[in-house]
């Protein structure tokens, strides 16, 4: 007596294949990654799909390194990013990210980076940090593949840029940004709360000429990539980054702030400068280690 | 058969092979309850943040109310039944009884496997650790103070090789 | 020694961590249905009209049940706990399904029974309703404009009781006052969330006429009772069954409409019915909420002359199960565990359009504690002195214990300046009050803090002189049932029920101490209305110092018989055989078995067992010198003294507890580890409340915090281990001298918490906190000067 079907498809293009099936049919979809969120939609009755496409058997959850970039699947788990010695090597921002993760050892097992790239929360820690590692995403429709820069992947608040016959294949982290100190801090209000303000960051390596890339996450419905301004990264004060990061949130229209049930808008642009500058200090703390 | 509705999932579970059809959107947890009469995964949530619905799935904790039961098709899913006996308790369920470390059980799923996977990886682990381990597990009894003094006193078991005292 | 047959703490013990033990919903009788429920998108609508045949024509769904249908059925809900009028409260009527009316957003208006679950919820769903809005009533604090002179008439309707307490003469105080402070509080709506929601299992046996109830429940006998009431049903004709229970924290009493409808379900579908209710649904509930308007009087010395205190208390849309009188206790117990000369306490109970308040750890005890304690610090604070010296001023001393509060209640024993030196001492609070000072900087501010709480319990909220017109009320008595068979084997049965905690395995060391058994000679049985002798179930802090009472005498009963029986077959008077070791020792060196003695008697031809039943009712204490006659109410009162200390992140407003001790008087220790068990989950909770807890819901009564993830618990990472001392001063009201531990730590650990942090904000220029809980955003506004953040 099940409400709808469900399929196992076993590569990304019968991913697509099915979900195209589905729209045809004037289906609604859903697409199941690791299930931490989706599933529990389905079964507590707040989504009525007519068709289920769980992504189980897609054997995208590898992590793959090459001479240019990383390439993480979409189904790695936050387990497999905190185990992988790539990601510890080249990563540690990812890393960092995925140790923070609440719901303990299960649900880092079982939740996907992908999937919350997918779910393009605001109240979350991935796609910030996507967009501060400028990631490419690599989507799957039924005409084929397309590249989408994390920055432009994330549209709105839960409205990641897929259609309703795309799947998530996986993220490539370009060579620019491997290697680089970072730092990442998360605010949230308890061992049970969702993210509310998060901020990663990544030094230019060495000398070089690379900016800092810093990004804020929970602040605006979208990922906020903040200019930094040019300084010795070690002359990145409180004051200055703060400045910065008050000066990014300003020239948001308000309608685009994030407030929800945990925090209002307000508490959030209030703590939002200093969540960024202890991303900061982390990430300039990570380079003099190195050193 | 299976119709378009149902999936057949088969499963080692506890060591042996089950199968069953069951309705294609239940979740793991319902299908291990409902045709697999297992009682040691329960429903606290379905919604994956309390973890009483923890099993062993393929040797990585899971909480099953997040899986589709034909997701799991095909795996080795172990729960508390499978896990040590009266006479010979695993050194997790031994600690535990000896610590007091619960008080109405039902968050028991979680804590014992969490703290399983634990120490599988960190034999001898600090406070911090073990509270960062259990930290999917909601517990309303305890205050986990005594599930950290079982994590610990599990530990030692495990390296003294016995499950006595 | 193997696992088997070691003696752990608890008993039964690897029935849990094996997964063998059995909660409701691991029942699954034959042809099972199960119900699902469908509940009011309105805060206050007239129900226009509701469509239950999409619902029917929903695959595996069987039955959809609403109110006209329901009302022919059943009959309505009776109160629990006694009149609402004993705590001076109005009557109304309650129906187990409305017909035209709903008064809360998440009220039940239609059943549905299905094959599964799934089903169910499908068909649920496919019922459609359509309302015609009323004017909903959400903020009750409206009410705190002109208290004094009465609620304005337009919102005469939502007052449900007016509870008035005093002693002395306030004004006069107030008038002569050396120091005066006035402060409001804020406690927010909460809610229970044991792991385990409630779950019925209902089984109508058409061809006996018999009800059968399996249900995660903390009172078998009132449900039985109701149900019998309800269902039109002789009491015997119905059998409450408790299987083990996740957790209950007090919701889990009798007067959910899910209770007579999942039995009428069975009844009509001539099949077992079972409801086992969602998160979502569980989250509904809620208790504690109460806004204060406290003034306090008082000299240099830090001694308070006199409070008076207007408080209003929002008990949700009005309901026959006992959460709303948890209002009553609250304003009954004012001034706590202080001696104030002069107290004058007037609480308004107010109806309102969220969903009625369920009973709830503390019962009303836990807002009185928190606010008498932010009122010592914030006197303390004015006049520049240490904390704990302006309680100790207060606090009332031990010599003037039994001591009669404003209300009537009467705090029966304790010595309230010991419990708080020692907890100080535990907690090495004069070394932490300097290094709170010169510790942190201005990336962390340090905090310690205190609080002293008293709890009373053992049963009886009602309170007062008893006058004319004044209706009486009466101690509530346990029952147990010890027998002993031809092998030995003792069995306990008890009418307490155990909701998790461990009080089956203080029942068993009772009787076991008396028989001198050993504990695994010792089977208990609770919770089944067939087999054990009625009582009160899990209530009140109650069940090892009232239904351990009980135990003991009949296991006396018991005891003696043996004894005696030795004491014939050697032939030597019955006092000087001794049980000991599972055996009854003579005076000569000669020991019989328990086992063999059992045999013996036995084989006289007198029954198959040993068996005595016993009652016990705690009394209530008359102190010496008092002419006036009260009103039977909580007969003991624990007591204790909780320090805690803090740190917080001043500039995001997260606050990180380093440390909560706590020294604690429940009167005679029976077991320490169970003890110890639950002042920490109930410390848990506190903490909980000071920090994080916090229920809510969106303009239009809706809930918002609707899972774990909205409505925070506190996890593993987020607590310290709690430090524990006992000082133990016996009650005279109970037969063992034991009080309770069920309810204590609550209160204590919330007040303490909550003072910990004002004291670090407060060293960084913030005005008092006084709305909680301290989550990150109101302490940030706190340290940015504006105290009240939404
Ligand atoms: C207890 C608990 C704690 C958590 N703690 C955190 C935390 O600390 N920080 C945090 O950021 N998050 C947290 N989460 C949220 C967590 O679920 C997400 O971060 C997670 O990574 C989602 O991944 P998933 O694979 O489970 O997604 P799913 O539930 O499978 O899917 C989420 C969404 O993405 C879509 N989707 C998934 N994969 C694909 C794909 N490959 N292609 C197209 N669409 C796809 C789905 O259709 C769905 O809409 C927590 C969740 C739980 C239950
Ligand atoms: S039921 Fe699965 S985590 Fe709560
Ligand atoms: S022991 Fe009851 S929830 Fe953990």
């Amino acid at each position: 007596m099940s409400r709808c079907r469900v399929t196992f498809p076993g590569s990304p293009a019968d991913a697509a294949a099915a979900l195209l099936r589905i729209a045809e049919q004037g289906g609604r979809p859903l697409v199941i990654g690791g299930g931490t969120l989706a599933v529990p939609w389905l079964s507590q009755g707040l989504v009525a799909p007519t068709d289920v496409v769980d992504l189980g058997r897609l054997a995208t959850d590898r992590i793959e390194e090459s001479a240019e970039t990383v390439r993480i699947g979409a189904m790695v788990s936050y387990q497999q990013l905190i185990e992988s010695r790539v990601v510890a090597a080249r990563l540690p921002l990812l890393q960092r990210m995925a140790r923070g993760i609440t719901g303990g050892i299960q649900i880092r097992n079982q939740a996907t980076l992908g999937g919350a790239a997918c779910a393009a929360r605001p109240y979350s820690d991935a796609p910030g940090v996507l967009v501060a590692l400028q990631v490419t995403m690599a989507v799957e429709g039924s005409t084929g593949r397309r590249n989408v820069p994390a920055q432009d992947f994330f549209v709105g608040p839960e409205r990641p840029a897929l259609s309703a016959t795309e799947v998530l294949v996986d993220m490539a982290v370009p060579g620019s940004v491997l290697d680089r100190p970072s730092g990442y801090y998360k605010l949230k209000l308890g061992e049970s709360s969702w993210p509310v303000v998060t901020a990663a960051c990544l030094l230019p390596r060495g000398d070089d000429q690379q900016g800092c890339n810093l990004v804020l996450g929970g602040v605006g419905d979208v990922p906020l990539v903040v200019p930094v301004p040019q300084a010795d990264p070690g002359e990145l004060d409180r004051a200055r980054v703060s400045r910065a990061v008050a000066e990014r949130v300003e020239a948001l229209p308000p309608d685009r702030l994030w407030g929800d049930v945990r925090a209002d808008r307000d508490y959030r642009r209030r703590v939002a400068g200093e969540v960024a500058y202890r991303a900061v200090r982390r990430a300039v703390e990570s380079r003099e280690g190195a050193r | 058969m299976t119709g378009p509705e149902q999936v057949a999932v088969r499963l080692v579970l506890n060591g042996e092979r089950v199968s069953a059809l069951v309705d294609s959107d239940a979740t793991l947890v319902d299908a291990l309850r409902e045709d697999f009469d297992v009682t040691g995964v329960r429903i606290g949530c379905r919604n994956g943040d309390c973890g009483t619905c923890t099993a062993l799935v393929d040797d990585r904790c899971v909480k099953t109310c997040l899986v589709l039961a034909g997701r799991a098709s095909g795996s080795e899913v172990r729960t508390l039944e499978g896990l040590g006996t009266e006479e010979s308790p695993s050194a997790i369920q031994q600690a535990f009884m000896e610590c007091y470390s619960f008080q109405c059980g039902f968050c028991l799923p979680g804590m014992v496997f969490a703290a399983e996977e634990l120490l599988d990886r960190t034999p001898d682990p600090t406070d911090a650790q073990i509270r960062d381990a259990l930290s999917g597990n909601l517990c309303r009894c305890t205050g986990y103070q005594n599930f950290v003094r079982g994590v610990h006193r599990a530990a030692e078991i495990r390296r003294d090789g016995t499950s006595q005292t | 020694m193997p696992a088997s047959t070691m003696s752990f703490p608890k008993i039964d013990a690897f029935s849990f961590v094996g997964g063998e033990a059995r909660y409701v919903d691991d029942l699954r009788p034959p042809a099972l249905l199960h119900m699902a429920v469908v509940r009011s998108t309105r805060a206050h609508a007239r129900i226009m009209h509701l469509d239950t045949a999409a619902a029917m024509g929903v695959p595996g769904v069987v039955r959809v049940l609403a109110g006209p249908e329901v009302a022919t059925h059943l009959q309505p809900l009776p109160y629990s706990f006694g009149d609402p009028q004993l705590l001076g409260g109005r009557r109304r009527r309650f129906d187990a399904l409305p017909v035209d009316e709903v008064r809360y957003v998440g009220e039940p208006i239609a059943v549905v029974a299905a094959e599964n679950v799934r089903a169910a919820l499908a068909g649920a769903a496919a019922v459609t309703a359509e309302y015609a809005d009323l004017p909903a009533f959400l903020d009750a604090r409206v009410f705190l404009d002109g208290q004094a002179s009465g609620p304005p008439e337009e919102l005469r309707s939502h007052v449900v009781a007016e509870n008035r307490f005093s002693s002395g003469d306030a004004a006069a105080a107030f008038a002569a006052a050396e120091h005066q402070l006035r402060l409001s509080f804020s406690m927010q709506r909460s809610s229970a969330a044991p792991i385990e929601p409630r779950g019925y299992l209902a089984s109508w046996d058409e061809s006996t006429g018999r009800l059968t109830v399996h249900a995660s429940h903390q009172q078998p006998f009132q449900l039985r009772e109701q149900l019998a009431q309800v269902m039109g049903l002789a009491e015997e004709a119905v059998r409450i069954v408790v299987p083990r229970v996740g957790g209950a924290f007090g919701l889990k009493m009798t007067g959910p409409v899910e209770e007579p409808l999942v039995c009428l379900m069975s009844r009509l579908c001539q099949r077992p019915v079972k409801w086992i209710e969602s998160r979502a649904e569980c989250f509904l509930g809620g208790g504690r909420e109460q806004y204060h308007d406290v003034r306090v009087a008082f000299d240099g010395s830090g001694r308070v002359q006199a409070i008076r205190d207007d408080l209003v208390v929002p008990i949700g849309a009005e309901s026959p199960a006992p959460g709303w009188r948890q209002a009553f206790v609250s304003a009954a117990t004012f001034p706590t565990a202080y001696d104030v000369p002069n107290v004058e306490i007037r609480s308004l109970v107010v109806a309102t359009n969220e969903p009625p308040w369920h009973s709830i750890r503390g019962f009303g005890k836990e807002g009185p504690v928190l606010v008498m304690e932010r009122v010592m610090d914030l006197v303390a604070r004015q006049l520049g002195r240490d904390p704990a010296d302006v309680r100790r001023t207060n606090l009332v001393p031990r010599e003037a214990i039994p001591h009669r509060m404003p209300s009537g209640y009467l705090i029966d024993s304790g010595d309230f300046h010991a419990v708080l030196d020692e907890a100080l001492a535990l907690a090495d609070y004069e070394r932490l009050r300097v290094q709170v000072r010169t510790a942190g900087g201005p990336d962390l501010l340090e905090g310690v803090g205190m609080a002293f709480e008293v709890v009373p319990e053992g049963g009886g909220h009602a309170a007062g002189r008893l006058t004319a017109g004044v209706a009486p009320t009466a101690a509530a008595p346990e029952s147990a049932t010890v027998c002993i068979d031809a092998s030995g084997h003792v069995q306990v049965l008890s009418g307490v029920t155990n909701p998790g905690g461990g009080n089956d395995t203080a029942l068993a060391l009772l009787a076991a101490a008396e028989l001198g058994a050993s504990r695994s000679m010792v089977t208990v049985v609770q919770g089944d209305t067939d087999r054990c002798p009625p009582g009160t179930g899990n209530a009140s802090s109650r069940a090892t110092s009232v239904g351990g009472a009980a135990v003991v005498l009949a296991a006396r009963e018991v005891a003696g018989e043996l004894r005696r029986s030795a004491a014939a077959m050697a032939g030597v008077p019955a006092e000087q055989v001794v049980l000991r070791d599972g055996a009854a020792h003579l005076p000569a060196g000669e020991e019989v078995s328990l086992a063999e003695l059992c045999r013996g008697i036995v084989a006289e031809g007198r029954g198959s067992s040993l068996s005595a039943t016993r009652s016990y009712q705690p009394k209530n204490l008359h102190p010496g010198g008092e002419t006036d006659v009260y009103r039977y109410s909580y007969p003991y009162f624990s007591s204790g003294g909780y320090v805690a200390r803090v740190a917080v992140d001043p500039r995001t407003g997260t606050v990180v507890l380093r440390g909560l001790t706590v020294v604690h008087d429940c009167g005679r220790v029976i077991d320490e580890v169970l003890v110890e068990g639950q002042l920490q989950g109930a410390m848990a909770m506190g903490v909980g409340l000071a920090l994080l807890e916090s229920w809510q819901a969106d303009p239009y009564g809706a809930l918002t915090t609707r899972s774990f993830k909205e409505y925070l618990v506190a996890r593993a990472p987020e607590l310290p281990s709690f430090t524990i001392g006992h000082h133990a001063v016996p009650t005279p009201n109970t037969l063992l001298g034991s009080k309770g531990a069920g309810e204590s730590g609550v209160g204590g650990a919330l007040a303490a918490v909550v003072n910990a942090v004002d004291d670090a904000l407060s060293r960084a220029g913030a005005p008092p906190a006084t709305t909680f809980p301290l989550d990150p955003p109101r302490v940030l506004a706190l340290l940015a000067g504006g105290g009240e953040a939404p």
